[in-house]
């Protein structure tokens, strides 16, 4: 018995040193890190960084990148990063990209002050991520950017908070040769979008679901955002003002509320949108039992991977208010920020610059088929230059939420949706849901 | 040399109060990953907190209020009942069936036996993943079967208490083996003495489950009922594959609440104050649930 135990107290102490020489020496690593970059800093402060390069290897750098794109757009990103390592041997760049977790694995990061080198903002550079990156007005392309995108991208100050390759421009997107069948002509308004539907509906028997939309988290608020900004933002006489300083007569969500659960109870919305998914739809769509979704440009490509002889096309958000006129939801899309504490930031924004070149903002626009948010890029649209062409005109607000609602209100949006849909609450009680979160999120905010 | 450290080690070791120095790993253990994140949800739920911003507002008791005043709550709370003890009667009930099935030396009996424990090897959400491809609305291999009857297709998933139910077959389903192997291993530990002197007296199968099998297999049963208890009350991977804990909160558990309140609502004040709530819940039914059964053990 006393042996036994000696024995396993031996082991313990054994496993013990094991663990403290592993984690000593992963303690010194990242001690020589941050002490041989602030060396490295001081010397370029007082003489020339030319004469340093003569004299030494260039140090190892290792970045961190993460972003929300995912696959086949993850990897235009990511083949950018290791051309930079390819050109810069010493530095190597830690990329990942995890999906639907990405904003939840950010949150946590950024609650711990342990971002990575380079993220993506995915539309929330300012609001979410703007004490956490890097001002980037000073780097040689930031004059380049789009005059009409820039106030997206930057503030009052000048500030720059990210690299915005391409300027997301984004409508529902409709089946044309479903639209070409029932004779039904794309809609500048409201009305005429639910007379479409309704057209669908009747003249395909039931067959055909008019709006595809599926209870994911994100689908089903994608009309609320894209009309919200049609009845309180688009007029002449709106309501932008009211959302940005919290007097905004919540009432007034009533209207929207209950289009959306008419839309449902006339059939307009596919049955089981509480349970479908965005696969799901994104069949429905390319075999054309679907016609029309509240998604994106990126929507068309992923149809043509289902079914490449399909023909889909983007329509302008149907106005609301009479008199008014369609428009575009913009914002962000393809985006990449530097943590502002890096401790490899110089060579973080070395990255940035390469990544602005025009040849690498043509490749990730080519990608998206969105315009560039830099000018002197040309870029490949493809079919959707048509389409671009055509609704030239066609004013580009930014995204509702992103700008009249608090971080947080997306999920106020999808739960609410789907709650009224379920029957589980009214247009009204929908409305007061969304103000008392809108009032809370901003307490915290502000 | 070595005789020496070997003889002041055996000193020490013949010390009863050194043996407490193998408690400090476990308990540093406990404090960094138990007590120390469990009393940070304590102060966070007193905050309004989006969960990363430096700005953390003292609120008092706001959050709590809040949840007890939220009926979206008490739906998570109903429900996450039904998933703790309902679960935990269809395992122990099926996993007990199959103990006595298996517990005889029948051919093919190992092959049920790893068949039947096979599902609780398999992560959670890909289980509701697989299910999900069920009881889908299009394209649902149950809509299919029916479609080939001519029935009209049913949205399983889309009213919340049906899918409650799905959610709760689909734990049963995939953690009863556990249950099963549990019980094995206690019926193996049961003497046929006993049940041969049963046989003499004339019992019936009935008599002898209920005065010989039940009352001794009740460790067994206080370890998998407890068990479950707790697995079953803090489900979370099959409700987000299956159903997302929609539609709206139909189907939400809890923890799926606590999570979707974090990281989605970003309000880490009340996911905390129900974080903390959902642990006295499961505390209070699993200490009561242990003393009930323990008082049932007979003693040989």
């Amino acid at each position: 018995m006393k042996s036994k135990l000696i024995a396993i107290v031996s082991i313990l102490v054994i496993f013990a040193l094991l663990l403290t020489a592993c984690g000593q020496k992963a303690a010194d690593s990242g001690k020589d890190a941050p002490a041989e970059s602030t060396l490295k800093e001081e010397p370029t402060k007082e003489e020339p960084a030319k004469e340093e390069p003569a004299k030494e290897e260039p140090k190892k750098v290792s970045l961190t990148a993460t972003t929300n794109l995912v696959g086949e757009w993850s990897k235009v990103l990511e083949d950018m990063l290791k051309a930079y390592s390819a050109e810069n041997p010493n530095v190597t760049i830690e990329f990942s990209a995890p999906g639907k977790e990405y904003e939840n694995l950010l949150k946590v990061r950024m609650a711990s002050s342990d971002m990575p080198d380079l993220f993506s903002t995915h539309g929330w550079s300012q609001i979410r991520y703007g004490d956490f990156v890097a001002d980037l007005k000073d780097r040689p392309w930031a004059s380049q950017i789009d005059p009409a995108f820039k106030p997206i991208i930057g503030d009052d100050t000048g500030k720059v908070y990210a690299l915005a390759f391409d300027q997301d421009k984004s409508g529902p997107i409709y089946n044309v040769e479903v639209f070409q069948k029932y004779g039904v002509e794309v809609p500048e308004t409201l009305d005429e979008l639910m007379a479409a539907c309704e057209t669908i509906k009747t003249k395909s028997n039931g067959e055909v679901t008019p709006i595809a939309c599926a209870a994911e988290g994100w689908e089903e608020a994608q009309f609320f955002d894209f009309f919200a900004s049609s009845l309180f933002i688009s007029p002449k006489d709106n309501s932008s003002a009211q959302l940005l300083d919290g007097s905004f007569d919540w009432n007034k969500w009533d209207v929207l509320a209950q289009t959306w659960l008419d839309m449902y109870k006339k059939g307009y919305i596919n049955k089981n949108m509480l349970t479908a998914k965005y696969d799901d739809n994104l069949k429905a769509m390319a075999l054309g039992t679907a016609a029309i979704g509240f998604y994106g440009p990126y929507f068309i490509d992923e149809m043509k991977a289902v079914n490449p002889d399909v023909k889909a096309d983007m329509m302008p958000i149907p106005s609301i208010v009479a008199g008014d006129t369609p428009t575009f939801a913009g914002g962000e899309r393809s985006t990449i920020a530097v943590w502002k504490d890096s401790t490899n930031l110089e060579e973080a924004l070395k990255v940035i610059d390469f990544c602005a070149q025009p040849d690498n903002v043509a490749k990730m626009c080519t990608f998206t088929k969105l315009p560039p948010a830099l000018l002197g890029v040309e870029a490949d649209a493809g079919e959707l230059a048509a389409t671009y062409e055509k609704y030239k005109d066609i004013r580009t607000l930014p995204y509702f939420d992103r700008v009249y609602l608090p971080n947080g209100m997306w999920d106020v949006m999808c739960k609410n949706s789907q709650m009224i849909i379920g029957g589980q609450i009214t247009a009204r009680q929908f409305s007061e849901n969304m103000e008392k979160e809108y009032l809370r999120l901003r307490s915290i905010q502000d | 040399m070595f005789q020496v450290i070997h003889s002041k080690i055996a000193k020490i070791a013949d010390s009863p109060s050194a043996l407490n120095i193998l408690y400090i790993p476990a308990l540093l253990m406990f404090a960094i990953f138990i007590f120390l994140p469990f009393f940070q949800g304590i102060v966070i739920s007193f905050m309004e907190w989006d969960g990363y911003s430096a700005n953390q507002i003292w609120v008092g008791i706001n959050k709590y209020i809040n949840v007890f005043t939220d009926s979206n709550f008490y739906t998570a709370v109903k429900n996450t009942f039904i998933y703790g003890v309902g679960s935990t009667l269809f395992q122990n009930v099926f996993g007990l069936m199959f103990a006595l099935l298996l517990d005889r030396n029948t051919t093919g009996e190992k092959v049920v036996r790893t068949l039947v424990y096979l599902p609780a090897i398999i992560s959670g959400l890909i289980m509701g993943y697989i299910w999900y491809f069920f009881f889908s609305y299009d394209g649902g291999a149950i809509n299919d079967i029916l479609a080939l009857f001519g029935k009209e297709q049913i949205d399983w998933l889309a009213s919340g208490s049906r899918s409650v139910w799905i959610i709760t077959g689909v734990n049963t389903f995939q953690y009863l083996g556990i249950s099963m192997i549990m019980y094995l291993a206690g019926l193996q530990n049961i003497s046929r003495d006993y049940y041969e002197a049963a046989d003499i007296d004339g019992a019936s199968y009935l008599s002898k489950f209920s005065n010989i099998t039940i009352p001794l297999l009740m460790p067994a049963i206080t370890v998998s009922v407890v068990t479950n208890l707790i697995g079953g009350l803090k489900l979370f991977d099959v409700i987000a594959a299956l159903t997302g804990g929609g539609p709206g909160y139909e189907s939400a558990s809890i923890s799926t609440m606590i999570y979707q309140m974090y990281f989605v609502r970003q309000d880490a004040g009340y996911a905390a104050a129900q974080g903390n709530i959902m642990f006295i819940i499961i505390a209070v039914i699993s200490i009561w649930a242990l003393k009930f059964l323990r008082s049932k053990e007979v003693e040989i």
